[in-house]
């Protein structure tokens, strides 16, 4: 589904790159992980794939098509519709409710965001568990259910990729494995998932774990 | 729940920062539209007060004199050609000048001698709406008369003292009868000494209908010099001579536009200044909210869209302060003209059209400060401002 061919990213031209000449291919319905030490190019990458910047060089096919050289128009519609990324904290608008927050996608025009959105934004919430608390603000919420909110967020639009950048980063572990239980079900369901995390035990619950060092995948861990 | 609820709902969350941009715009605009409405007010007012002082341009038929004397003998100066103004050309022609609507009153006047109560006396024919006009500061112990009161006289004060006329008596003038519509007080000019009657009549004692002796004018001169006024009348009447009276008012009218200016540029300055804080805001606000900014690209918002919840943002504050302005700036209007004791002319009414140039100003003005800082926000890298944590 997702094929990464020869990606460089250099931040600053006198260090070294952040990745570098790095391959990759995600197939359609897998949870790949990926691993390493802190400063190794985990996030760039992640951020290359889901077109939240554009690598120096290389290209990143998405169903064929590169959209590293694609026009800003089709990667803000990537962005809006196939792809969901997930942080580590702070995914969410703090002055909107979490209804709201989840509906984000869904106000980028001056149309107002329809019943039917509206429905599939309480189903999904209550999906993830948190049907009890659409009116509050996510300064109200727990660390773990603003990740199940920014998570909902993914697929309230039916996103087809799910980007996590180290997602249970700042949870206790007891949270941190309900989300992870969280994201394999979505997985089990058809949602394919790209996840980088320090969190070995994790990283083991996914498919394919991929251990990255100096901007490359160095293989599997 | 669309793209304007993000603007919305930030602006209420941080309601202490809005409010204060919302009353700093309300200053600049209150300042404005009150300054601008006091100095109208003012000027509007001292309009009326020069159109009290009289007229300030004289047309007269044009004389030609001739002194002749022969054989030792003067035999005076002989008036040739003099033909009184014939109202029927003169008239129409005043309405034709292009600065017409700057002439406040044509007042016609027809001089004639006659007999009255037995005595000679000299009488002014008037048009009355035009001269009660002209002479504002006319004062009478009877009434003035209406329209085209054909019968009534109203008589200056030393020719009442003459005659022995009192307000509501009756008199004869060459035999027809009339009634003393009023004894003038004293003003300490010409009007003193004679009679004022009907225009009609007048021209009937003279036996020139149809015709005046000369025409008062009487025009405002804001915004034009009163050479103009003259010349465009002269160019209308060739055969008459315009004169202009005084160059008062233009002096005065001069002063006040002044002051309108100054009042003007210093509330522009105000309002420059508001936006200034505005911009200076809003692009503290863009490097504060970088990361919302980048969630809001990471789920697929153009930068476009960035860029107009920014300015969304400042129009609704525009569209406030311009509503709160322009109510504020009729308040200062009120207070000012009551200190200015101006009561006289009165609180302005409310004018729907100023009240929407004044929001139509707030909410261009803020739109325009938000251009820089919305551009900004647009240009926020996703990714940049989802690493800065
Ligand atoms: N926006 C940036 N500007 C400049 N340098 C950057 C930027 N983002 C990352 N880098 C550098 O690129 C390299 C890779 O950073 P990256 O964030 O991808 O690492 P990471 O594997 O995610 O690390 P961590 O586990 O700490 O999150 C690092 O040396 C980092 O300093
Ligand atoms: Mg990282």
């Amino acid at each position: 589904m997702i094929t990464a061919r020869s990606l460089v990213k250099r931040y600053s031209e006198t260090e070294t790159p952040a990745v570098d000449h790095l391959d990759l291919h995600v197939d359609e319905g897998e949870f790949v992980s990926i691993t390493g030490r802190s400063g190794s190019g985990k996030s760039t990458l992640l951020h290359i794939l889901s077109s939240l910047i554009r690598p120096d060089s290389g290209e990143v096919l998405f169903r064929g098509r590169d959209i590293c050289t694609a026009p800003e128009s089709v990667r803000n519609r990537l962005r809006g519709a196939e792809f969901a990324v997930v942080f580590q904290q702070h995914c969410l608008l703090p002055y909107l409710s979490v209804l709201e927050n989840v509906l984000l996608p869904f106000m980028r025009g001056f149309a107002p965001v329809g019943r039917k959105h509206r429905e599939t934004a309480r189903a999904v919430l209550r999906r993830v568990g948190l049907g009890h608390k659409e009116r509050s603000r996510p300064g109200e919420l727990s660390g773990g259910e603003q990740q199940r909110t920014a998570i909902a967020r993914a697929l309230v639009r039916g996103a087809r990729v799910l980007f996590a950048d180290e997602p249970t980063g700042s949870l206790d572990s007891a949270t941190g494995t309900s989300i992870m239980q969280l994201l394999r079900e979505l997985n089990a369901d058809g949602l394919t998932v790209v996840m980088v995390t320090h969190n070995e035990e994790f990283a083991r619950l996914s498919g394919r774990v991929l251990a990255m060092a100096d901007g490359r995948i160095a293989g599997p861990a | 729940m669309s793209l304007l609820t993000l603007p919305a709902r930030h602006l209420r969350a941080k309601w202490m920062r809005s409010l204060l941009l919302a009353a700093v715009f309300t200053l600049g605009l209150a300042s404005m539209s009150g300054l601008y409405e006091v100095s109208t007010l003012i000027a509007d007012n001292f309009e009326k007060k020069l159109l009290s002082y009289g007229a300030n341009i004289l047309i007269t038929p044009r004389y030609e004199t001739l002194k002749i004397s022969y054989g030792g003998y003067s035999l005076g100066d002989v008036s040739m050609g003099e033909e009184p103004i014939n109202l029927g050309t003169a008239l129409p022609a005043v309405d034709s000048v292009p600065l017409r609507g700057n002439i406040a009153v044509v007042a016609p006047k027809m001089l004639a001698a006659a007999r009255v109560n037995g005595r000679t006396a000299a009488l002014v024919g008037v048009d009355w709406e035009q001269e009660l006009q002209l002479k504002g500061y006319w004062e009478t112990d009877g009434e003035f008369p209406e329209g085209d009161d054909a019968t009534a006289v109203l008589v200056g004060a030393t020719a009442a003292d003459k005659l022995g006329l009192r307000a509501g008596q009756t008199l004869h003038v060459d035999g027809r009868e009339l009634r003393v519509a009023g004894v003038l007080k004293p003003t300490g000019n010409d009007d003193d000494t004679v009679l004022f009657v009907p225009l009609s009549l007048a021209q009937e004692l003279a036996g020139k209908p149809g015709r005046a002796s000369f025409l008062e004018v009487a025009a405002l001169c804001s915004g034009c010099p009163i050479e103009d006024i003259t010349a465009q009348l002269q160019a209308a009447l060739p055969g008459s001579e315009v004169r202009a009276l005084a160059q008062v008012a233009e002096s005065r009218m001069y002063s006040v536009r002044f002051a309108q200016n100054l009042a003007f540029s210093v509330s522009l300055v105000i309002l420059l200044t508001a936006c200034a804080m505005l911009v200076m805001s809003m692009l503290s606000s863009v490097a504060e909210r970088k990361r919302e900014i980048g969630i809001m690209r990471a789920v697929g918002f153009s930068r476009a869209g960035v860029a107009v919840v920014f300015v969304a943002e400042a129009l609704c504050i525009g569209l406030a302060a311009g509503a709160c302005g322009y109510a504020t700036g009729r308040l200062l209007t009120a207070y000012v003209l009551h200190r200015l004791e101006a009561g006289a002319a009165g609180a302005p009414d409310f004018d729907p059209a100023a009240c929407a140039a004044v929001v139509l100003l707030a909410v261009l003005s803020a739109g325009l400060a938000a251009l820089f800082p919305a551009w900004r926000a647009g240009r926020v890298e996703p990714a940049e401002a989802l690493v800065a944590l």
